[in-house]
Parts: structure tokens; sequence; C-alpha cells
């Protein structure tokens, strides 16, 4: 049991979402000559697959924190 | 560390067993549902927000086993039903053992989450727990297949005979007054 789940403590550990770029909001540009983002409007570069679980597993930990009431 | 055993085991595969299945046979080996980390959190997600399975991951949580193994073995489980790829599991998993965490959470259960020291679910006395819960189970089904009432009639038709039996008992000593 013990060595089967290193891999997964490795996963979970190293999802470090206290160190992940933080969202910041979109310049406002209405030029027709604006440059299109692919997906990093928000700071976070979206097409990366583990940006995208880092986000949900940010509102899980939310809710856990508000639960146990440890959320700042 | 691998622990070698002296005794020779036969209960595993024989050399080359995994051939002998044509390939694409296995659910695994075919492409999987799904296919983005998208589609399988939201898979899970779906999943886990039932109440049957949050009321089943209460339990097992409750039982003592760790969040890691739980995590694992579902993942697992769906690779090998080919819900998803191995890679995209390891990706999600995170997401899984939070899921599981908020469950035990907000069910109020002292988990294990098993990201510690993993030996230390064995040192801990969990077993215990497990046991008795299989043994209160074993109980509780041997009590529901007795059947009371006719316990009770049992118990009547016992007390009617001491009845009787006290009634008609006769003084047998050489004192006793005789009729």
């Amino acid at each position: 049991m013990t060595s089967e789940n290193n891999a997964v403590i490795a996963a979970y550990k190293n999802l470090d979402i206290e160190n992940m770029p933080k969202e910041t909001s979109p310049e406002k540009s209405t030029g027709l000559l604006r440059r299109k983002s692919k997906g990093t409007d928000s700071g976070l570069d979206m097409t990366n697959p583990v940006v995208r679980v880092a986000k949900q597993f940010e509102l899980l930990r939310n809710n856990r924190n508000k639960i146990n009431g440890t959320d700042i | 560390m691998v622990q070698i055993s002296k005794e020779p085991s036969f209960d595993r595969p024989i050399p080359g067993q995994a051939l002998t299945a044509e390939l694409g046979s296995r659910p695994w080996q075919s492409p999987p549902q799904y296919t983005t980390v998208d589609e399988v959190i939201d898979f899970y997600m779906e999943r886990m927000s039932s109440e049957d399975a949050i009321i089943q991951a209460a339990d097992i949580l409750e039982m003592g086993v760790p969040v890691t193994t739980i995590a694992n073995t579902m993942q697992m489980a769906n690779v090998m039903e080919g819900v998803h790829t191995i890679d995209v599991g390891m990706l999600v998993l995170p997401i899984i053992m939070e899921m599981l965490m908020l469950i035990g959470d907000s069910s109020k259960i002292e988990y294990q989450s098993g990201l510690d020291n993993p030996n230390k679910v064995s040192a801990e006395n969990k077993t215990r727990d497990t046991l008795l819960a299989k043994i209160s189970g074993q109980y509780k089904s041997m009590l529901d297949e007795k059947d009371f009432e006719d316990m009770q009639d049992e118990d009547i038709e016992d007390e009617d005979i001491e009845e009787a039996e006290e009634t008609t008992e006769e003084p047998a000593g050489l004192m006793a007054r005789r009729n």
C-alpha cells in the first residue's frame, strides 16, 4: 500500500496552488489591431492542463477551508 | 523495498498471459471515453456529488482507509474501464483527493489523508474499527434472521411448563404430611 501511493502523494504535493500566478484583469483594448491571446487573458495559461486542474483544486480547497474555519 | 518470499507463489499470471488476449480487446487498449482534463474533472465531480457516492465515500473514510488509497483506486478503476487514460487520471488525482477530503470534512469525519506517513495507518489501531464494524454487521444480520415472535412463544411455553411442574410437585421428605 505504501509504495503504490507514493506517486499519488507526489501528484498531490506537487500541485503548488499557493505559488500559482494570480489572475489579472484583462487589458481593455477596443482597437481592431489588438493581439489575440490564446486563453491567457486572465494571466493564467489555461491551455496548460495543470493550470486548469489547479483552478478547480483551488475552489475545492477554499470550500474545505470554509468548512474547517481556516479560510483567510 | 521489495520483499523476496522464500515460498513459491503460484497465484500469479503465467509468463506471456498478457499477450493471450487480442490487442485492443481490453477497454484500456481502446481510445478513452474522455480525453481532456476538463471532461474527466466533470465526470468525477458529477459522480462524486451524488448522495449515494457521498454516503459510500463517508463510510469508507470512516473505516480508516486513507484518502490516497481511495483516490488511486477510483482513478485506476476508471482507467481499466476505459473512461480516461492513466496520464489524465494522474492529473486529476489531486482533485479527487480534495473532493474526498471535502466530503470527510463536511461529514465531520476524522479521516486518514495518507499524505503524512504512509506507514502510520498500519501502525495505528484503525483496523479495530473495521473489525468492529464487520462484527456488528454480522451480529445485526444474525438478529435479523432470528424470528423474535417464535422466541417469545417458546419462552411462554417454557414458563407454562415450569408452572405446571411446580403445582404437581409432591413432597417427598420423611416428615411430609400424607394425604
